[in-house]
């Protein structure tokens, strides 16, 4: 008995963070530890797939060995590209300088978080990132790879955030068609998994499979121009009165280990 | 005090496991909850004292390890191993009901973690069968390694003796 009326004066001084320093301080020890058992599993992990993967791995290294010839001779027209860049660049007197703000802080500023996974979300529509409060990480942040989206801090502690994902059913954005001359728009929502949904299209709209869908910033929560998916199938139907379309992450959430959040 | 110490390091390294690696090999849809596992096994010992201890520091374990309310899988543990317990005692003897029971509560366990995520039931079946397995290796492991050090209690509270 007094095992419970102790979990239950635990959870009572929990939920008004009056037990946060010590929680705080334990995640700071074992942070590394964790980390590092989660690596030495994606390792494992890696060394079965490839094994079992022998054969598909000798044919994508000859598709990479030919995509590698036609990239040698497309990074000589870059360069050529690039030069001109600068050039351009010097004329229209563009620098960095136009990308701070006036107290010469960096307009967008990025924190390195690493990935612990979330063994509790069953979903798998969430994970946990081993930044917090500590290190300027606040709800609401942006969280990306690259230029993809990954998802969004919903959860954050001192040492801890929460990131739900993209593929979670609870969080939604407004996206428009990067591929098509018109821009067209569209609401995402999760699917679990690797995929999300395009809905809120209207007929009239173009949208094919293949086409790049970016975030637009008009929901006022995710910046705009963020990669949300590509489309892989376009679902038109009749009873349907507007046309919605199924999308895939270019990120694997389940291989993730690295990501930024970004702060302002 | 040093069976503590013991059950306290050994609930901590499964925890780390249980959160950190087999988390990560197995994906969430299959991973065991060692913890709970374990904890039963020792109540299938007939050891309620240390079944209620291992569930709770594994509890908070599991709670500091991962972003949930501090202290909600520990209370989650504990009233498992209090009902498990007392009914194993009064009601079903067997290893098959005990089986059903302990399926039962890290299928429970699951639901209420994830409560706020409303998933799919489906998905905490191949948790549970995974923790279920688990129970019995835990079992067989601490039955033989544990028998001595848990000479006094295995004794005084198995239920062979006891019923």
């Amino acid at each position: 008995m007094r095992y419970l009326i102790v979990s239950l004066v635990i959870i009572f001084l929990g939920y008004f963070g009056l037990l946060n320093f010590a929680v705080s301080g334990f995640q700071l020890i074992f942070n590394p530890l964790q980390i590092g058992l989660k690596e030495t599993a994606v390792q494992i992990k890696d060394g079965f797939r490839f094994f079992l993967n022998v054969k598909n791995v000798y044919d994508e290294y000859l598709s990479v060995l030919a995509e590698n010839a036609s990239l040698k001779s497309e990074l000589v027209s870059l360069r050529f590209l690039s030069d001109e860049n600068k050039l351009l660049r010097g004329q229209l007197k563009l620098n960095e300088e136009l990308l701070r703000n006036k107290d010469g802080v960096a307009a967008t500023s990025f924190v390195l978080a690493k990935v612990l996974g979330n063994p509790q979300d069953i979903t798998g529509s969430s994970v946990i990132l081993n930044k917090g409060t500590g290190d300027g990480i606040k709800k609401g942040g942006n969280v990306i790879i690259g230029n993809n989206l990954v998802g969004l801090i919903t959860d954050v502690s001192e040492r801890r955030s929460v990131v739900s994902l993209i593929t979670s059913p609870k969080i939604s954005m407004t996206v428009y068609d990067i591929s098509v001359e018109n821009k067209t728009e569209g609401l995402v929502v999760g699917r679990y998994g690797t995929s999300t949904e395009m809905t809120r299209i209207l007929p009239s709209e173009y949208i094919q499979k293949g086409d790049l869908i970016v975030t637009s910033g008009k929901d006022g929560i995710f910046e705009p121009g963020f990669v949300v998916g590509e489309v892989k199938e376009v679902n038109d139907l009749a009873s349907e009165p507007l046309k919605s379309a199924s999308l895939k992450t270019l990120v694997d959430f389940s291989k993730l280990t690295k990501v930024f959040v970004v702060l302002n | 005090m040093i069976k503590y110490i013991v059950i306290s390091i050994s609930i901590f390294l499964l925890s780390l496991l249980q959160v950190s690696f087999l988390s990560e090999l197995f994906g969430a849809k299959y991973n065991p909850n060692l913890v709970l596992a374990f904890t039963l096994s020792l109540i299938l010992l007939g050891s309620l004292e240390f079944g209620l201890y291992s569930g709770f520091i594994g509890g908070l374990m599991l709670d500091l390890m991962s972003v949930s309310l501090f202290g909600f899988s520990a209370l989650l543990n504990v009233s498992f191993v209090l009902c498990i317990f007392y009914i194993r005692k009064t009601f079903f003897k067997g290893n098959v009901s005990f089986s059903i029971l302990a399926f039962s509560a890290n299928f429970l366990y699951l639901a209420l973690v994830n409560l706020p995520r409303s998933a799919n039931l489906y998905f905490y079946i191949f948790p549970s069968v995974s923790t279920l397995l688990f129970l019995w290796v835990f079992y067989a492991i601490v039955k033989n390694a544990y028998r001595g050090f848990l000479k006094n209690e295995y004794n005084q509270l198995n239920f062979k003796n006891r019923l």
